[in-house]
């Protein structure tokens, strides 16, 4: 937040623009997410961690290793809640040589063991992308072709030390249909950018451990669906009944994501409360704006607009229009 | 927790179905507003919401926006009761339409949910000290289920886990499956009974005790959940289903498009065969 | 010394209250809507739902059925604690006379709930039966009182009987005879002589430092258990309470239908600021917030005080009140040290002698920040635990502190002629368990005054040898 961006209001209080800002912010990391594209669904993961002297450093607290492998469970939870049918795997470079740790499984149970491992490992020498992605490759390479592969390499260094041509394995990474995108934790690196621009994924490199862990939680939503996709027609059991224990995973919502409100000054129009939660807009700066389903124009404040596109994903104005929920269903 | 109070949402269902029959009328809505009462009696500081639902739309019935209050006692109730009665009673009532066509129709129980959930979700924020909300909603239903409303109950659902609020089901006449997920997933009880009649004893007996003081009662045998998914094209539901591997839309036979997301299926390859694991 | 005569303020609650009572008093209790309601609201949560659970049921239930109410035992949960609790829970029903213990027809042990109470707790609930006395219709009143008046009303009245507790000389005036008598007889200020001149005891010290439910229902269980003194009927006097207790702020009852009795009871509650009363020919009186929900005492909380906390508290034990109130500044001036005072903020600090000064007139640890915890500005709400740790934690030192010495009542033994009857004497003192403390060089020994006669005949008995 820049100082300048800071007004006094009439009053010469600085609450109201700071609460502005605020929802301003939230807002606009939704209105991101815009939600019209074909998502990948069924992930296959591979984090590539840098193990290399380089996550020794200290630029982040305690070090860059330790940091980035706390944010890495609780991505690890999250990932496997919002993604219950994809996978993920774990694969480390260091001394020159690319290991995999984990293997391809929707068990984070496992991971999150393999991830209390690598904290004990030290970190030395140099990282090899271009071996780390050869491991990556056999065997992403031969999942089926409707799903999505991905790779997420988190990386520290500012070399790579590597056998031969880099570019003839980002050929096959590419024929493979893989995105790979990069995180870094110094610089930007050319070849990382290469890498990430040629195979469809994001580059970006953190300033600090939050935006890390933003950075990072980003790769928690499917990515657009390459092209090259296939799709075909899964056949599935259904349980009749499952054991108590084992609560089913369920997540729709990347499927049919709730489009976004308008945004409309409060005055304009007559309605004084929210629909969804039956607060008063009393005039105050947090109720100066309310928003409009577009579908049954229903209107909510903004606490309810910003709980509905991150948590609930259907609109409760639309579920309780007869019309609407029996056209939306078929 | 006992002392803190709880918040109840109650979903009453309105369905025109009921008015078939005035002795059930009655009946049912003296049930539910027994029960509201009870509740509100039990411990100064718990609170109420109530939101009707029937085919054509969703109410809140309590609190309302414009607040009527009633003069004075009719009866030897408690005061805030009458008030509270007399503006669920008059809503309800009003809310009971005969319908002829209401047969091909159900209630829409999931949009009140979600209404439900975004009222405690802000009673939540309001709380000065911060402190979390005990609530709970507890879903009366008379219609029958056609399936129709399928996401918008799952997502409901997910979110009352995600706030760890149980969503409690009472059904009348016939299980209901998908209501049955629900209670399920977020760790409320599910129960069904025959007759309107049995309405009232039935919530006492399982509904009216707090999370907490329920796990020091004994609890009705666990009945096990049926976990099918309906079908997008018939709405039934399935042991067996085909599933788009873009989209997840089930479909109970094999389909050359998906109607839901429009890709058109690889035919030329053998189905890949998935068993959904859980855990 | 005086000080190791102080109780701690024992403050019971409605429960405790009523189990004091007899059956006889109690059957005539339950005989309205209202006392059956309070009386239900405040029942542990599992007698509660007891209660629900044969509210429709008039016929006995055999008490094996009421063994299966327990949890299904499931491998891996203990449920002794759940069984002692639905002990617990079935006792209190039967000690309140709620449940009554029968023979059903086959002459097994079965339950009853009480018909009376049944039947009123229904009508509270559920509806039916009449309208309470004091809800026959008013006419609007013309000098209609808003909530803002009512708890402004309250306020002063309620912190005018406190004032009193603090200065007890001044201001006498400010208060009613029948207030101070029901101080004085609950003991929280006495009169130190033949004159007028009262003082408040320790236990008044405490009751200063509850919170304001708290202090109201203290307050009341006191001066109820001198009603009938005062020629009025307990059980009338309960019963409108607990009315009082479920009216709604801000609107006005009537006062038709009362009788003498009842009318000089509404005008003490008046004087202690639970019900206002314009006129007494006015025919309707408007119950405050301290009347409210007046039964829950401590669990009442904050949703029925409408003051705001005033005081920020640094770990550095200063404590910063924003207040004006002359009581407010001199219940802090109880335990702490006053610093500096501004127009709208007095700062103190705590110290050890100021919290020693407190504790020697019978104010325990847990008071004192129980006090500062409740009177905590918004702000400090924010922080967890909301009084500084290091705060709270040395006031409990100073507390502990004070414990390090022992009292103990005795008798002296000195001057013996030689080693060998002192030793002879310490232990068979020793042997008996009454020895308090002995010292070989300087041959003296202490026994308790318990112990001393055996000891003297022992050493007559030896002597005699």
């Amino acid at each position: 937040m820049e100082r300048e961006a800071i007004q006094e209001d009439e009053s010469g209080r600085l609450e109201p623009s700071v609460t502005e800002m605020i929802q301003r912010a939230k807002r606009r990391r939704l209105l991101d997410r815009e939600a019209s594209v074909r998502l990948g669904i069924m992930r296959h993961v591979y984090i590539i961690l840098d193990l290399s002297q380089a996550m020794s450093e200290q630029d982040l607290k305690p070090t860059r290793q330790i940091c980035t492998l706390k944010i890495l469970e609780d991505f690890i939870q999250e990932f496997h809640d919002q993604n219950p049918i994809s996978q993920l795997g774990i694969i480390t470079t260091q001394n020159k040589v690319a290991k995999r740790h984990s293997e391809l499984s929707n068990n984070p149970q496992r991971h999150l063991d393999c991830i209390k491992k690598l904290r004990e490992l030290p970190a030395r020498g140099e990282p090899s992308l271009q071996n780390s992605l050869e491991v990556a490759l056999s065997s992403l390479r031969h999942l089926p072709p409707h799903t999505s592969r991905e790779i997420l390499i988190i990386f520290a260094a500012l070399t790579t030390c590597d056998p031969g041509e880099i570019a003839a394995t980002l050929q096959k990474v590419k024929d493979a249909n893989i995105r790979v995108s990069v995180v870094g934790l110094a610089a930007e690196l050319h070849v990382c950018k290469e890498i990430s621009k040629d195979t469809g994924g994001s580059f970006s490199v953190s300033i600090n451990d939050l935006h890390l862990k933003e950075l990072i939680h980003e790769h928690l939503e499917p990515p657009p669906a390459s092209v090259k996709m296939d799709h075909t027609l899964i056949k599935v059991g259904f349980p009749h009944q499952i054991n108590a224990d084992a609560k089913p995973a369920l997540c729709m919502w990347h499927l049919f994501p709730l489009k976004h409100f308008d945004e409309i000054v409060a005055e304009e129009i007559s309605t004084k409360h929210c629909y969804g939660c039956l607060k008063q807009f009393t005039g105050c700066t947090a109720d100066k704006r309310v928003y409009v389903c577009r579908t049954c124009k229903q209107v909510f404040c903004f606490n309810c607009d910003i709980f509905l596109h991150e948590t609930v994903h259907s609109c409760p104005g639309c579920a309780s229009n007869p019309t609407i929920s029996q056209f939306n269903s078929n | 927790m006992a002392g803190d109070g709880c918040l109840l949402v109650m979903v009453v269902d309105l369905h025109p179905q009921l008015a078939e029959q005035e002795s059930n009328v009655h009946n049912y809505l003296s049930a539910c507003i027994s029960f509201a009462n009870i509740h509100l009696a039990a411990n100064v500081k718990n609170t109420l919401a109530v939101i009707a639902a029937n085919h054509l739309e969703t109410r809140f019935l309590y609190p309302q926006i414009t607040g009527k209050t009633v003069d004075r006692q009719k009866d030897g109730r408690l005061e805030l009761l009458c008030q509270v009665d007399e503006s669920i009673e008059r809503e309800l009532r009003n809310m009971i339409v005969p319908d002829p066509k209401a047969d091909q129709t159900e209630s829409l129980i999931s949009g009140a949910i979600g209404r439900g959930l975004l009222y405690i979700k802000r009673q939540e924020t309001e709380d000065v000290l911060g402190k979390k909300v005990h609530a709970r909603i507890l879903v009366v239903k008379i219609s029958l289920d056609t399936g129709s409303q399928y996401l918008n109950y799952i997502n409901t659902y997910l979110t009352a886990q995600k706030i760890s609020t149980p969503l409690d089901v009472c059904v009348i006449g016939s299980d209901c499956g998908l209501l049955q997920q629900g209670a399920d997933i977020s760790g409320g009880y599910y129960h069904c009974v025959q007759e309107v009649s049995e309405l009232l004893q039935c919530l006492i007996l399982m509904y009216q005790a707090d999370v907490v003081t329920r796990k020091k009662l004994n609890v009705p045998p666990p009945d096990s959940v049926d976990y099918r998914a309906a079908c997008f094209c018939h709405r039934t539901l399935v042991d067996m289903g085909n599933v788009c591997s873009n989209c997840l839309s089930v479909y109970c036979k094999a389909v050359p498009l998906c109607t839901t997301c429009n890709v058109i299926f690889q035919t030329d390859r053998p189905l890949m065969k998935i068993v959904k694991k859980k855990k | 010394m005086s000080t190791f005569g102080t109780q701690t303020l024992t403050c019971k609650n409605l429960q405790d209250y009523l189990r004091s009572l007899t059956k006889d008093v109690l059957d005539r209790l339950y005989r309205h809507p209202a006392t059956c309601l309070a009386v239900f609201r405040e029942l542990p949560e599992l007698s509660k739902q007891f209660i629900l659970r044969l509210l429709f049921v008039t016929r006995p239930v055999p008490q094996v059925l009421l063994a299966t109410w327990k949890p299904q035992h499931e491998p891996g949960k203990d449920l002794g604690d759940i069984a002692a609790e639905h002990r617990q829970g079935t006792q209190v029903l039967l000690d309140m006379a709620i449940w009554q213990e029968v023979n059903d027809h086959h002459g097994n042990l079965a339950i009853r709930l009480s018909n009376t109470f049944r039947d009123n707790l229904k009508v509270a609930i559920l509806g039916g039966g009449k309208p309470w006395t004091m809800s026959a219709a008013l006419d609007s009143d013309p000098h209609q009182r808003d909530v803002e008046f009512l708890d402004k009303y309250a306020m002063d009245r309620w912190e005018s009987v406190l004032q009193f507790l603090v200065q007890p000389g001044q201001g006498q005036t400010a208060i009613s005879r029948d207030a101070m008598r029901t101080l004085l007889h609950a003991g929280l200020i006495e009169s130190s002589d033949e004159s007028d001149n009262m003082q408040i005891t320790s236990s008044g010290f405490q009751f200063l430092l509850l919170d304001t439910a708290s202090q109201v229902w203290f307050f009341i269980l006191k001066y109820l258990e001198t009603v009938t003194e005062r020629g009025l009927s307990l059980v009338a006097c309960l019963t409108f309470l607990f009315k009082l207790s479920f009216s709604i702020l801000g609107k006005d009852y009537s006062m038709e239908g009362m009788d003498n009795e009842l009318l000089t009871f509404l005008q003490h509650l008046r004087e202690f600021g639970l019900v206002y009363l314009r006129k007494r020919s006015s025919g309707r009186f408007y119950p405050t917030r301290l009347a409210l929900n007046i039964t829950a005492g401590q669990n009442k909380g904050n949703i029925d005080v409408p003051k705001q906390g005033y005081l920020v508290i640094e770990t550095n034990y200063r404590i910063y009140a924003y207040t004006v109130s002359e009581l407010q500044i001199a219940l802090l001036s109880i335990f702490s040290d006053i610093e500096g005072r501004f127009p709208n903020m007095v700062v103190t600090s705590v110290s050890r002698g100021s919290v020693r000064r407190a504790l020697l007139k019978g104010i325990g640890a847990e008071q004192i920040i129980s006090f500062l915890r409740q009177h905590c500005h918004p702000q400090m709400f924010k922080n967890n635990p909301v009084v500084p740790r290091t705060v709270a934690d040395q006031i409990k030192l100073w507390e502990l502190e004070r414990e390090r010495l022992e009292f103990n009542e005795g008798v002296l033994y000195k001057d013996f002629m030689s080693v060998h009857d002192f030793s002879l004497l310490s232990n068979f003192a020793s042997s008996k368990g009454v020895l308090i403390y002995s010292d070989e060089k300087q041959r003296t020994m202490v026994v308790t005054k318990k112990g001393h006669p055996a000891i003297k005949l022992f050493w007559k008995e030896a002597q005699a040898k």
